[in-house]
């Protein structure tokens, strides 16, 4: 990575068009903007100000499916998020461990609900 | 109400609200309401959707047929999720955790299947009858002045 260039400057309140994080839909939307910038080779901030609400679907889709394609080391080395409250901040950290969790074994749900089945049997 | 709770509240509502949109496939979308009862410090917020239930989201999604308890279990423990390609099952259990520290309390029925959740109760019941979808009511403590932070639960990535 370039470290002399700028980082990429991506607000939220732009891309979900709303104070308020709550869905999967805007999620996704700042999930395909920074899969973009992640192809390049600059550094990335999600720029959190002026954001009222955020919730863990709209984290899911904007930043846990980031797991797929990188690390929680890369993400994190490429990304920086801004003006999140700390509790926010946190809400990230477990929606990206629950992500990791989530990625090594998408089909465990599947397998889950099929053993219980096999054992009602 | 402090700022913080509400703040709480809020969150809890917009994952309510997101489920409903996500996983319901509600025709008629949802419906909600909401009462305060000044005297006992309570507010009691409801919404519900005519959709598939907890039941029907696992039997479109994994093409498994569950009885409704089964559904509703499944639905309600940490990182289980029904949706495809997307992490989840995070909302519910955030819910739970600020209602166990606010002393409030959760009641939801999903087709056959009836849960309640409070401080020191968690419940699970098989009803006669079916609801036709999924109705989730959440009682919160408007005198709760506590300091809320994410619970001190280790991350397993840290």
């Amino acid at each position: 990575m370039n470290n002399n260039k700028l980082p990429i400057r991506m607000k939220v309140t732009d891309i979900a068009g709303s104070n308020l994080c709550v869905s999967s839909e805007d999620g996704s939307a700042v999930f395909e903007k920074l899969l973009a910038a992640l192809n390049t080779d600059r550094s990335i901030e999600l720029d959190f100000s002026g954001i009222e609400l955020v919730i863990s679907a709209f984290l899911n889709a904007a930043i846990g499916r980031l797991v797929e394609h990188l690390t929680i080391p890369q993400i994190e080395g490429r990304i920086t998020f801004t003006h999140l409250s700390e509790d926010d901040r946190e809400l990230i950290d477990r929606v990206l461990d629950n992500a990791v969790l989530y990625y090594e074994e998408p089909d465990r749900f599947r397998k889950s609900l099929e053993m219980e089945e096999e054992d009602a049997k | 109400m402090t700022p913080e709770l509400r703040r709480r509240f809020h969150e809890g509502i917009g994952e309510l609200f997101a489920n409903a949109v996500t996983h319901s496939e509600s025709r008629l979308g949802a419906f909600s309401c909401g009462q305060y009862f000044p005297k006992k410090k309570r507010f009691d917020f409801c919404i519900a959707d005519a959709g598939s239930g907890f039941q029907g989201a696992i039997e479109r999604v994994f093409e498994l047929h569950v009885d409704s308890l089964k559904a509703m279990r499944f639905c309600l423990t940490k990182g289980n999720t029904t949706k495809q390609n997307e992490p989840g099952g995070l909302g519910l259990k955030l819910l739970k955790n600020f209602i166990a520290l606010n002393e409030g309390r959760i009641v939801i029925v999903s087709n056959q299947a009836y849960y309640e959740f409070s401080k020191d109760l968690e419940d699970f019941q098989l009803l006669d009858d079916a609801f036709p979808g999924t109705c989730v009511n959440i009682e919160i403590n408007t005198a709760d002045s506590k300091n809320y932070r994410l619970s001190s639960e280790p991350l397993k990535h840290p």
